[in-house]
């Protein structure tokens, strides 16, 4: 429902992205990774048409998003983008008023409106009855940030765009919203995509990552294969969460585990499994 | 999108006039200036626009994109003009309407332009060749003799330092939350004006609400270096008079007065 061709970006002269093809299906959770200005933050301006491509084709449900005619509030109502740092674009007097900006741009009824920001508050896990009157500005950098994310849910998007979603958070901030972006998902077969440079983050969320680097991409694939190309990752400053690493080295000096693990616990299994085989448990 | 500003930008250069003291360059632009004010002739204004231009040469600036800073203000210009065209008693060079063009109005229209003109010219070479710093080392210079009587002059100075350097920051910022905001269905290009103006408080705000966090955040960290305003402050880079200066202020102050005097 979202596919890229070709797609190409040049600013003032220099090529900032170049010969990005790739397909999402609906409710795909995909993760896009790269270094800071691998320009994943400017290809995903492409998505809902706030950048346009030098060359190439951005379909939205088979519909080119740079032909004549194309409504781009439909456009953006489709394809939720949230920021980073997104809580530095509230600006209402109220929680309600600021999550509702997005479907009021929509022309919606007031009823429809007040049942959309209930529901996307109580999705990033906000009682609304609690938080709907209150400044966004007296709250903490957490909720604000997730007051921001039901901003973009309110307007129902399909597909739904965060860039690094987790930074600046404390642990358990981080922990919460990359739950609920996975939860989006699994309950409303929403498109996540998560945009992060962080592995660590990422891996356990996602089926699917995208590498890029200086503007193209160089991995496409399977969460888990992608990590077995722990070299490649690592030669584009990337690197691999640390378990994985462990993995692959052990498995690189001939015991008998498997490389591709992508969780503690995996890899706890994995290493039980082995102490026990070699008897020594 | 707001890449096309120019007015206030500087060009970096190595040419004699970006070496000459930043002192020197704010003085004689200041010459200039009154100087287009005592001057009434078409002669006088071509003169120094003729010096600008060799200015302009020495500085290895492209002279079109001088020229560009004159582009924002061309409705003023005709403002002028028209106004001065119209509103002039004398012979009649054509009507239109209950409007009378006159001859003499045509005559002070394009004098009133051209000092308009020159006026920004003259403006723009001094920030085009001059770093921001530079400029306002040589205002603090300028300022000092008032401490006496109570003008903060390091303050000031430090106040436009911090202002200069912060036009680039704030207007990236205000592109991302106009973005952000697009990404959200706001609308900033259409409508009427009353429309259009309130649409620009869901920009607005959040600019605001970073621009003083950013403030905020700069007084913690200039503080936490010890900054306690300009009292028995040292520079790292004096300013000083070379020769080159004197000369270049006795020539433009020579110029000037010859061309106010004859012409």
């Amino acid at each position: 429902m979202l596919a890229l061709h070709n797609v190409e970006m040049a600013f003032d002269g220099k090529t900032v992205l170049e010969g990005i093809t790739f397909t999402f299906k609906a409710s795909d959770r995909i993760a896009l990774i790269g270094e800071n200005g691998s320009g994943k933050s400017t290809l995903i301006q492409h998505f809902n048409g706030l950048l346009r491509p030098t060359r190439g084709a951005v379909y939205i449900d088979g519909v080119d998003i740079g032909a004549k005619g194309v409504k781009m509030k439909e456009l953006r109502q489709k394809v939720g983008l949230v920021f980073q740092y997104p809580e530095h674009q509230l600006f209402e007097e109220t929680v309600f008023d600021d999550v509702a900006f997005g479907p009021r741009n929509l022309g919606l009824s007031e009823e429809e409106i007040a049942s959309r920001v209930r529901e996307a508050l109580s999705t990033v896990g906000l009682n609304f009855e609690e938080v709907k009157g209150r400044s966004p500005f007296e709250l903490s950098g957490g909720q604000m940030r997730r007051v921001a994310i039901a901003g973009v849910l309110a307007m129902r998007p399909k597909i739904l765009i965060l860039d690094e979603p987790a930074a600046g958070l404390d642990p358990r901030g981080r922990d919460e919203v990359l739950t609920q972006a996975k939860m989006l998902h699994e309950k409303r077969g929403m498109t996540v995509i998560l945009v992060s440079h962080s592995m660590e983050d990422v891996a356990r969320l996602v089926e699917r990552i995208i590498v890029m680097h200086r503007g193209k991409v160089v991995l496409d694939g399977k969460t888990r294969e992608v990590f077995r190309q722990a070299e490649t990752l690592k030669s584009i400053g990337l690197g691999v969460p640390q378990v994985a690493e462990l993995m692959l080295e052990l498995s690189r000096r001939g015991k008998d585990v498997r490389a591709d693990v992508l969780t503690v616990e995996e890899a706890k299994g994995e290493l039980l499994g082995l102490l026990r085989r070699e008897g020594r448990v | 999108m707001f890449r096309n500003i120019t007015i206030g930008q500087y060009f970096p250069g190595e040419s004699p006039v970006h070496r000459l003291d930043p002192r020197t360059k704010i003085f004689l632009t200041l010459v200039m200036v009154v100087g287009l004010f005592f001057i009434e002739s078409m002669m006088g204004y071509a003169f120094i626009a003729a010096l600008a231009v060799v200015i302009i040469f020495t500085a290895g600036l492209p002279l079109r994109f001088v020229l560009r800073g004159i582009r924002p203000l061309v409705i003023i210009l005709i403002l002028t003009f028209a106004l001065h065209l119209f509103l002039n008693e004398g012979r009649t060079l054509f009507t239109l309407g209950p409007l009378v063009a006159t001859y003499e109005g045509a005559y002070k229209g394009l004098l009133m332009v051209s000092r308009l003109i020159l006026l920004i010219l003259v403006t723009s070479l001094l920030t085009l060749t001059t770093s921001p710093i530079a400029l306002t080392d040589g205002v603090e210079s300028f300022l000092s003799p008032f401490r006496r009587i109570g003008v903060p002059a390091h303050e000031l100075a430090m106040m436009m330092t911090i202002a200069l350097r912060f036009v680039p920051t704030l207007l990236e910022e205000t592109e991302k939350i106009m973005k952000a905001q697009m990404a959200r269905g706001a609308d900033f290009e259409t409508g009427n004006v009353f429309r259009r103006a309130k649409s620009l408080v869901p920009l607005l705000v959040p600019l605001f609400v970073s621009a003083f966090r950013r403030a905020d955040e700069l007084a913690t960290a200039m503080e936490a270096r010890c900054y306690r305003g300009g009292k028995g402050r040292t520079r790292m880079r004096e300013l000083e008079m070379a020769f080159r200066d004197y000369v270049a202020i006795g020539v433009t102050v020579a110029i000037i007065c010859c061309i106010a005097v004859y012409l």
